[in-house]
C-alpha cells in the first residue's frame, strides 16, 4: 500500500513536471491535459455509483446533529470569490488594474516550478474528488441508491 | 492606494479568509467543515457531483491548455 502511494506521488510529480514544461495553446499542452481529463472521466464512470441521493434524506441525524451549517462559510467564500472575479472581469479598465483569476494564473504559469506545483495540486484534487465520490464512501454515507449498494 | 493595489488586496483578503476557514475546520470542526468534507458532500450529491467534475475539468483545461 505504501509502495503504491509512493509510486502514485512520484508519477504525479513526474507528470506535473512534464506538463508544466508545455506551452498553452499547443498540441503537447492539449495532450497532457487531455489525458488527465480522460482519466478523470474514466475513473468517475468506473468508481462512482450511477445514482446517489441527498445525505440529509437518509442520514439526517448525522448531518444535522453537528451544527447549524458547517458548509455555509465555504459557500460564502465561494460567492465572494465569484463576485470579485465577475466585478474585475466586467469593470472598465486594464487587466493590471483589475486582475482576474485567469490573469493571475498567467503570472503563475510563467514560473516553471509554480506551474508544476499547481498542476500537481490539480491532480491531487482530482484524486480526492474521485475517492470522495466512490461507491464505498457513498455507501458509508448512505447516499448511494439501495439498488446499487 | 492605487486601483491595482486595492484589487490585489481584496484577492489577498479572500485568500486569507480561505486559510482562516481551513484552520477553523481543524479547531472548530463543528462550525466549519473541513475542505475534504466539502468535496465529499459535493461528490455524493446528485447534482453537485456533476458540477464538481465539470468545474474540475474546466479548471485544468483553462489553466494548462486553453
Amino acid at each position: 500500500m505504501r509502495a503504491r502511494s509512493v509510486l502514485l506521488v512520484a508519477g504525479g510529480v513526474g507528470y506535473s513536471l512534464g506538463a508544466a514544461s508545455t506551452t498553452p495553446f499547443t498540441l503537447p499542452a492539449d495532450v497532457l491535459t487531455g489525458v488527465v481529463v480522460a482519466a478523470m472521466a474514466v475513473s468517475v464512470l468506473a468508481r462512482w455509483p450511477l445514482r446517489t441521493r441527498k445525505a440529509r434524506a437518509v442520514a439526517g441525524r448525522s448531518v444535522t446533529a453537528r451544527s447549524a451549517h458547517p458548509y455555509l462559510p465555504w459557500l460564502g467564500l465561494f460567492l465572494a470569490c465569484v463576485a470579485w472575479e465577475l466585478f474585475n472581469y466586467l469593470v472598465h479598465g486594464t487587466r493590471s488594474n483589475h486582475p482576474t483569476f485567469s490573469s493571475m494564473a498567467d503570472a503563475v504559469d510563467r514560473s516553471y516550478p509554480l506551474k508544476a506545483l499547481v498542476f500537481l495540486l490539480w491532480l491531487a484534487l482530482g484524486r480526492l474528488i474521485v475517492d470522495r465520490g466512490s461507491r464505498s464512501r457513498a455507501g458509508r454515507l448512505g447516499t448511494i441508491e439501495p439498488a446499487e449498494a | 492606494m492605487s486601483v491595482s493595489t486595492a484589487s490585489y488586496v481584496v484577492w489577498a483578503a479572500i485568500g486569507a479568509l480561505a486559510v482562516a476557514l481551513w484552520w477553523l475546520s481543524y479547531v472548530r470542526p463543528a462550525a466549519v467543515a473541513h475542505p475534504s468534507e466539502v468535496v465529499g458532500r459535493l461528490a455524493t450529491h446528485p447534482v453537485g457531483r456533476v458540477l464538481l467534475v465539470l468545474a474540475f475539468l474546466w479548471l485544468g483545461w483553462h489553466l494548462f491548455a486553453r
